[in-house]
This record gives structure tokens, C-alpha cells and sequence, in this order.
């Protein structure tokens, strides 16, 4: 009998806080998102003037011929751009075309990360006889030696060499030790401690990054920053989104696709000038689609 | 003895609970003279001034009047100029907002230095009961009037710096007497057929914009002229030819009203307009004199 009157008193006492909340919520109409004005957010590189020209002339382009607002959010250089989309914070940006796709595959990324090694260090005197993945993994853990431009991606090489050895983690929970491919050395692995991947997100394979069309030009820019990464096989700027980004607005690749050829890379040496002798960059980048008949 | 303090802490949770709902939609101590509340529950009529600070809802089956001489000023909140999160009005139910010649009512930027992008914008959704503007002047807003499957008229009003006038998509919507001036767009929509009669668009940066699908035959008598790149130009999912017979644009040479014109001509993926026979003198409409 008390039983039932304390689940009485206890459906009577929710009944009673939902009515107070579901009264206060129904009577606050919220704004529905109508089938206009949808906002998409663009992340730039805020280390690369070029990058940044791009992204403001999609944004001005999509703004100026569709429904859609673009808005551009900063990052301090395109890793972190990159991160974020694959975060789901952004829903695009505009990256590096063979260098995007090699981001998003962490065994080209640790092929690259240990040439890189090796070109730093030099050969070395004895044959190293660890495995690749060693190597790699040992690096990560002393990640202030790595090189500027591929420190971003260490975090990617971290998780691809945890996700290697993860497997082997799991028979032992612990403290353990992992042997390599070929089973000549142990490399000792810690759960805690080494260089965790807390700011990489691998590809969510239900929302994979799609990569659109490049703009057509190899950039000049890029070559320099870049020009000791081999195996990236293009460096035509190429706006980069997700699946259900892109699905959502069919539209973004066909406006993409028209600005293909467009840019040389004088005419953003040309745009930069204007730039940096004090014109705004709007006005900069709206005069070049207008000159292009974009807009 | 156990029953009571139960009961107590029972009664004292839902006391709390009141009182905490009810903060949530009440004023706070420190609000400006004047401020509209966060929302519409009822029948309302404003009048002399109303400050709008961030969103303010309108509930649908509710109408809010606003008498003549009425100023509406939105707190500029919005940095980036965009309606994502500036100041606005979304409304569910009817906007009724009728002014005089004397006294119209103003919808304006609360900010000293105004500019265009100030507030959001006035936006009026699903709602067939018949929302009327007239004798309205709304300026510094992102989208100045921005409406959805709602039955709209809009008479004798102004719009001016705006990043856009007025968007719309379906309706109906019947424009007439309006002046459009000085936004980035005059008038926007899509989807839709209006009646779009005896207005001024000019000085914009482009005057009509259709975006998708717009239905032209009711848009006559109109001066769409002297907009800085384009007095008419088809968005591009618009690509359908579009046929808009007698409105003045500014000159009866074809080839000139083609260079003020973004269509197949510039892009050929979007519809080619067809604006003969143009009308061969500015037509008169009603002169826009606010101070």
C-alpha cells in the first residue's frame, strides 16, 4: 500500500514538472528552419593569404548567387581547419588537394612523417632494424623535434600507430609490450603517459570527407611551404566538406565547379597586392568575380 | 513527522521550480524603459518607442498592432551583419504595422553609428491570416522584411540601407508604392508569383533578384533603374526564362538594359529574361518624402 502511494506521489510530482516546463517551452515559439538563409561555415587557414582569398571568394560567390550565407571562421593554419571538419565543427574549407587526401589516410601521412625523419637526421650508420611503425611511434613521443610543417599531422600518426597496436592491447589490459611486424623488437607501450591523438578525428565513415573539385591551378604558395613533402601528388587548392554537407546543398560543387580555371597564380599574386596595399579584401575578391562575370 | 518533511521539500522543490520557470521569461531588473518582452502570447499593439534586444517571438493565432508614429529599434548585437543572431522579430502570427503619411512607422538600428546589417530582420512565417505593412519605413536590418507561405501586402513603405529590403518566398504578397533603395538587394524571392506593381527600386546594388522559380508575370509598372551592377538579376537555381513585360528600366535600349541584366547572357546555365515591350517613360508612381 505505501509502495503504491509513494508511486503515486512520484508520477504526480513529474506530471506536475513537466506540465510547468512543457507550458513554458510551447509557449515560446521557436524559429523553424525554412528552406532559406541556411548558414554554412567555412574554415580558413589564417596563415595562408592565398587560402584565404579563395574561401572569401566562395563565401561572396554562394552568398551572391543562392540562399545561402557562408561564414568564415579562422583557424591558426589548416590543420587546425582541418581538424575541426573533422570535428563537425566547420562544414568546409579549403585545403591543398593531394595534401587533403593524404591527411585523410594516416599510412601516407607516416610515410611522409619518416621521410622527413629521415631527411632530418640523416642516415644512420647501423641498419635500423625496428619496424616502420616503431620508428614513427618512437618519434611521436618526442614530438618537439619534428619539423614545422608536419608537426599538425603528428597527431594523425599517433592515432594510426595507437590503431595499430590496439588490437594487440586489448589481450593485455595493462602495462604490455607489442610486437612489431616482424617480430624482431618489442616497443613498449604505455596506455597513459605518450602523446595521446585527443585533438585528431579520423574520418566518421557514415559522414566521409568529400573532396571537390580543385580550382584548377597549382598553387605557388603551396610548392614553397610544402616543396619538402614528396608523395603528395597535387597542390591545386580544393575546397574539402562531408557527405551530409554536401548532400544537404547540391548546390556548393556545381558553384565550386565554376570557378574552376578561373585563378592563375598571378591573378592571386595580383589580389594579395591589392590586399596588402590596403584594399579591402571584399571588394578585392568581388571585383574579380565581377571581372569573371561570376556575380 | 518523516511525511511532513517530505511534504516540505516537496512543496519547496516546486515553488523553486516556479519561480525559476518563470524567471526565464520575465524581465530583468536592469532592462531599458521600453523593451519589448521576449515574447508574444496575445493580441498586442505597440506604440511611441519599442526596443527590441535579441530575439523577440510572436506566437501563431496572435496579432501584434502597431499604431501610427511607432519607433522599433533593434539593439545592434551583430557584429558580422548577418540574421543569424542579431536583433529580430520571428513571427508566427500576424503583424498588422500601419502608419500614416505623417507618421509612419520606423523600424530602425538602435546603434549610434548606423549601418546596414545592424539587426536581423522581421520575419514572418506560415501565416495565411494576412500581415500588412504600410506607410513603414525599415532600415539598417540584415533582411529588412523576410517572409514565408505568408499572405503579405506591403503599401506605401521604404526600405533603405538594408543589406536586403525584402525577401520573401510563395505568399501571396501583393508590393505597391514601396521604394526600394540603397541595400545590397531590393527585393528578393522565390517560388513564388506576387503582384508587384507601382514601386521604386532604385540605387540598390541590384534592384530584383529572383532566385528560383519565380513566377514575373504579375510584376508591371515599375521602375527598376539606376541600380549600381544590376537592375534585374536571376539566381542561380532560376533556370527557367523569365518574361517581365512593361516596367521602365531606365532607358528603352535593349542592349543597355541587358548590360544592367545578370542572366544566360553572363551565365548560361540560368534563364535568358525577356523584358519587351518596355515601357518608354518612368512610370509615376507614389513619392517616398520621409523626413
Amino acid at each position: 500500500m505505501t509502495m503504491k502511494n509513494s508511486f503515486k506521489k512520484h508520477v504526480t510530482i513529474l506530471l506536475i514538472i513537466s506540465l510547468i516546463f512543457g507550458f513554458n517551452f510551447l509557449s515560446t515559439p521557436l524559429p523553424a528552419q525554412a528552406c532559406l538563409g541556411r548558414t554554412l561555415i567555412m574554415g580558413v587557414a589564417g596563415d595562408s593569404q592565398e587560402l584565404l582569398i579563395l574561401s572569401k571568394t566562395i563565401e561572396i560567390f554562394v552568398v551572391e548567387r543562392t540562399a545561402t550565407i557562408i561564414r568564415l571562421k579562422k583557424f591558426e593554419n589548416l590543420q587546425a581547419a582541418r581538424v575541426a571538419l573533422k570535428k563537425k565543427k566547420i562544414d568546409m574549407y579549403i585545403g591543398y588537394s593531394g595534401l587533403e587526401k593524404a591527411s585523410n589516410d594516416p599510412k601516407l601521412v607516416a610515410q611522409l612523417v619518416a621521410r622527413e625523419m629521415k631527411k632530418k637526421h640523416g642516415k644512420k650508420k647501423k641498419k635500423d632494424s625496428r619496424s616502420f611503425t616503431d620508428k614513427v611511434f618512437d618519434f611521436i613521443k618526442f614530438p618537439v623535434k619534428a619539423p614545422g610543417i608536419i608537426s599538425g599531422w603528428l597527431s594523425n600518426v599517433d592515432d594510426w600507430v595507437k590503431g595499430n597496436i590496439k588490437s594487440k592491447l586489448a589481450k593485455n589490459k595493462t602495462k604490455k609490450t607489442v610486437k612489431n611486424k616482424n617480430n624482431k623488437k618489442l616497443v613498449k607501450v604505455r596506455k597513459k603517459g605518450n602523446r595521446s591523438g585527443k585533438d585528431m578525428e579520423m574520418d566518421d565513415p557514415a559522414d566521409p570527407l568529400v573532396f571537390l573539385d580543385d580550382f584548377g591551378y597549382e598553387s605557388a604558395e603551396a610548392k614553397v611551404k610544402y616543396e619538402n613533402i614528396k608523395g603528395v601528388k597535387s597542390l591545386n587548392p580544393a575546397p574539402v566538406s562531408r557527405r551530409t554537407i554536401i548532400s544537404g546543398y547540391p548546390l556548393i560543387p556545381r558553384l565550386v565547379k565554376k570557378l574552376k580555371g578561373r585563378f592563375t597564380n598571378e591573378a592571386i599574386k595580383a589580389m594579395k597586392f591589392n590586399v596588402e596595399n590596403g584594399e579591402p579584401l571584399k571588394d578585392v575578391v568581388r571585383n574579380f568575380l565581377k571581372q569573371e562575370t561570376l556575380i | 513527522m518523516i511525511g511532513l518533511t517530505r511534504r516540505l521539500v516537496l512543496l519547496s522543490t516546486l515553488i523553486s521550480l516556479l519561480l525559476f520557470s518563470s524567471s526565464c521569461i520575465s524581465k530583468d531588473k536592469n532592462t531599458p524603459k521600453n523593451l519589448a518582452p521576449k515574447t508574444i502570447q496575445k493580441d498586442t499593439t505597440w506604440s511611441g518607442k519599442v526596443i527590441i534586444d535579441g530575439l523577440l517571438t510572436i506566437k501563431s493565432g496572435v496579432t501584434l498592432y502597431i499604431k501610427p508614429g511607432t519607433i522599433i529599434k533593434f539593439t545592434k548585437r551583430n557584429k558580422k551583419g548577418d540574421d543569424t543572431k542579431g536583433s529580430r522579430i520571428y513571427s508566427r502570427g500576424r503583424i498588422i504595422a500601419k502608419g500614416t503619411k505623417n507618421k509612419p512607422i520606423l523600424f530602425t538600428s538602435n546603434a549610434r553609428k548606423k549601418g546596414k546589417g545592424d539587426w536581423g530582420e522581421i520575419k514572418i512565417e506560415y501565416n495565411q491570416g494576412g500581415s500588412l505593412f504600410e506607410y513603414v519605413i525599415v532600415e539598417n536590418g540584415f533582411w529588412g522584411l523576410h517572409a514565408h507561405f505568408t499572405r503579405l501586402t506591403v503599401k506605401k513603405s521604404m526600405f533603405r540601407n538594408n543589406t536586403g529590403g525584402l525577401r520573401f518566398r510563395s505568399g501571396p504578397v501583393y508590393l505597391k508604392d514601396n521604394l526600394f533603395t540603397k541595400n545590397y538587394i531590393g527585393v528578393r524571392f522565390l517560388i513564388g508569383n506576387p503582384k508587384i506593381e507601382y514601386n521604386n527600386m532604385i540605387n540598390n546594388r541590384t534592384g530584383l533578384f529572383l532566385t528560383q522559380q519565380s513566377e514575373t508575370s504579375n510584376i508591371r509598372f515599375n521602375n527598376i533603374s539606376n541600380n549600381l551592377e544590376y537592375d534585374l538579376q536571376l539566381g542561380w537555381m532560376q533556370e527557367e526564362d523569365v518574361y517581365i513585360p512593361q516596367n521602365w528600366w531606365g532607358t528603352t535600349d535593349l542592349s543597355k538594359i541587358r548590360k544592367k541584366t545578370f542572366d544566360k547572357d553572363k551565365d548560361s546555365d540560368i534563364g535568358k529574361v525577356f523584358f519587351e515591350p518596355v515601357l518608354n517613360k518612368r512610370v509615376k508612381v507614389y513619392e517616398w518624402k520621409p523626413k
